[in-house]
């Protein structure tokens, strides 16, 4: 009886009810903390995945900005080299012209072949016909110097664009950043679910990664190029060849001309007509074929870029998102008769903090590649992130587009 | 004998109940409030150091002074406890580097104090730690006492050879590191 007093007791006993009211609020802050730190965690995990993408586009901009140096170095290269050489073919070319005439004059003096004349007409004809002798090599030196320098630059046109591309995927990793192969699929998962679209895709990429051969399971893609590099290819820097005009990269038709003509004239003179001619017979051979040059440089610069990194998925802060209760939205059975909850305690659709992904573009400024310049001084860039849907391409000097988003 | 008895035997009142539940509640209200304090203090800053790590080594990248990169993301009270550290990374465009030179800056940040720095520091919230609550146990979050982030950046960025004898050294080197590394991922393999 006593006991059964005692019990009814209990329904009108409010004592402990402080310390059960104060743990509750307790529970309830520190759940309220928790989410906090989801909340921060995912802010972390956007900074990381921009820290990873800024470094990205800067480490990218850097390799097509030193590439567009290069270019430019082979061109101011290409342009000097032209001008000694274009120097040197028309003294030789000079020489031809003036041997005709000291050949002559070797004839004329020869009756008076005891006569310092004549012996200075030798000399001359000697030192004309002497310098006259490479002057189809020096066009073809110069041919094989053009084709060299080209060739470099075409080269150059395509690596530096790998290397950005490389070093911008290392840089991406360094900086935290995740193997896109695993991010983007969560990624548009994430954005599926929250439209109510249920996809497996994550899974079954993340599944399939497992069977790809190595080496290629090994790689790891951090940062991705959204936008092309160059203006219409993928690997290739925003450079092109451009035929030349003018001196040093053309030589003028009637220099052509008169090349042609004051080397057949000097080579007929030197090598037939006075007492050395044997000496030359042999050393004059034929002429250039075409004489001069029409050169190509390389122009343009790289258009911008915009790159991608991510974070894949990570696990919510206290493992506290794979209960039902936090996420009660699929598979409750809550009903007016069965107020509690009675199905599985365990929510196999863990809440997570989400995959993120971040954009950060980037070009070169400076002066763009041209025939010649004194100021190579091509930098990179960050510049406000140009979308794909953006058909308004940024041209130089643009600081704002309607459609740019800043980070 | 009854009455002293009687006079001897705890009264059947509940004067004392409030007192020992507050107690004991506010115990737990003060611990619970500390290790909070703390916990979002810390992962506050966990955020400040991913941003000054970016910012730092950005700063690292183009060699500028990066000392004050802190100052600029924890507090005045803050500061104090932030600390930068610099490496410099050998990387190619394949990754691993031969020959060591520097491809990436990285920059670490951290944020907290050691367990013995907290035995002697005046500075909230780490000080609260050390607090003793009745009935409660250790405050002291020994694996929660500091946070760290990193961030990398381009080496050298403002080098970008503008002049023809860093271009001629720079192409040599480039080719020399990516070959190295390719050679040294490619023997990784088998």
């Amino acid at each position: 009886m006593k006991l059964l007093e005692r019990i009814l007791a209990l329904r009108k006993d409010t004592s402990g009810s402080a310390l059960l009211l104060s743990g509750t609020m307790m529970f309830l802050v520190v759940m309220t903390v928790v989410l906090n730190g989801d909340m921060n965690k995912a802010v972390y995990e956007r900074i990381v995945a921009q820290n990873a993408v800024d470094s990205a586009a800067e480490a990218a901009a850097l390799w097509e900005a030193r590439g567009c140096n290069v270019i430019q170095h082979l061109n101011n290269i290409h342009y000097e080299g032209n001008k000694i050489l274009f120097i040197a073919e028309s003294a030789s070319l000079v020489s031809c012209a003036a041997s005709v005439f000291s050949v002559v004059a070797v004839n004329v003096a020869k009756p008076f072949a005891w006569t310092s004349a004549y012996a200075a007409a030798v000399v001359a004809t000697f030192v004309t016909c002497t310098l006259c002798v490479p002057a189809p090599k020096i066009d073809k030196a110069q041919e094989n110097f053009a084709k060299a320098i080209n060739k470099f630059q075409e080269i150059a046109s395509t690596v530096f664009p790998i290397l950005a591309v490389g070093y911008a995927n290392q840089l991406a990793i360094k900086s935290g950043g995740d193997n896109l192969i695993e991010v983007v699929p969560q990624y548009l998962a994430s954005i599926l679910d929250a439209g109510g679209v249920s996809w497996g895709g994550a899974e079954d990429v993340l599944s399939n990664l497992g069977s790809l051969p190595a080496p290629l399971n090994s790689i790891t893609l951090a940062a991705f190029p959204w936008t092309i590099i160059g203006d219409d290819t993928f690997f290739k820097l925003g450079v092109k060849p451009k035929e030349g005009e003018g001196l040093p990269w053309k030589t003028p038709e009637w220099w052509n001309t008169m090349a042609n003509t004051a080397y057949e004239a000097g080579k007929a003179a030197c090598s037939d007509g006075w007492e050395g001619a044997g000496v030359y017979q042999a050393a004059m051979g034929d002429g250039a074929d075409p004489w001069g040059w029409t050169d190509k440089y390389y122009q343009g610069n790289p258009g911008y870029m915009t790159w991608m990194a991510g974070k894949v998925s990570q696990d919510e802060v206290a493992g506290l998102g794979a209960l039902r209760w936090l996420r009660a939205k699929e598979g409750a059975t809550f009903t007016d008769t069965n107020a509690m909850y009675s199905g599985e305690i365990l929510n196999p659709d863990i809440l997570k903090v989400p995959a993120f992904i971040a954009l950060a573009s980037s070009q070169v400024e400076g002066t763009p590649v041209i025939s010649y310049t004194e100021s190579v001084d091509s930098k990179g860039k960050i510049i406000p992130v140009y979308l794909p849907f953006n058909y308004k391409k940024p041209t130089r000097g643009d600081e704002f587009s309607p459609l740019g988003i800043y980070h | 004998m009854t009455a002293l008895t009687q006079r001897c035997r705890f009264p059947e009142t509940r004067s004392g109940q409030a007192l020992v539940e507050a107690t004991i509640g506010l115990a737990i209200m003060a611990l619970t409030w500390v290790l909070i304090t703390h916990v979002c203090y810390m992962r506050t800053n966990h955020v400040r150091t991913v941003m000054a790590a970016r910012h730092a080594a950005w700063l690292m990248g183009h060699k500028a002074d990066y000392g004050a990169a802190t100052g600029s993301f924890f507090f005045d009270n803050g500061v104090s406890l932030a600390g930068i550290s610099e490496q410099t990374l050998p990387l190619s465009a394949v990754g691993k580097s031969w020959g060591g030179s520097g491809g990436a800056k990285l920059a670490t940040v951290s944020f907290g104090m050691s367990p013995d720095d907290l035995e002697t520091t005046d500075i909230f919230p780490f000080a609260l730690l050390r607090t003793e609550i009745p009935f409660m146990p250790s405050m002291v979050l020994t694996n929660y006492l500091s946070v760290q982030s990193f961030s990398a950046w381009p080496d050298d960025v403002d080098n970008t050879w503008t002049d023809r004898g860093e271009a001629l050294v720079g192409v040599i080197s480039e080719i020399v590191k990516s070959i190295g590394g390719a050679l040294e991922w490619l023997g990784s393999l088998f």
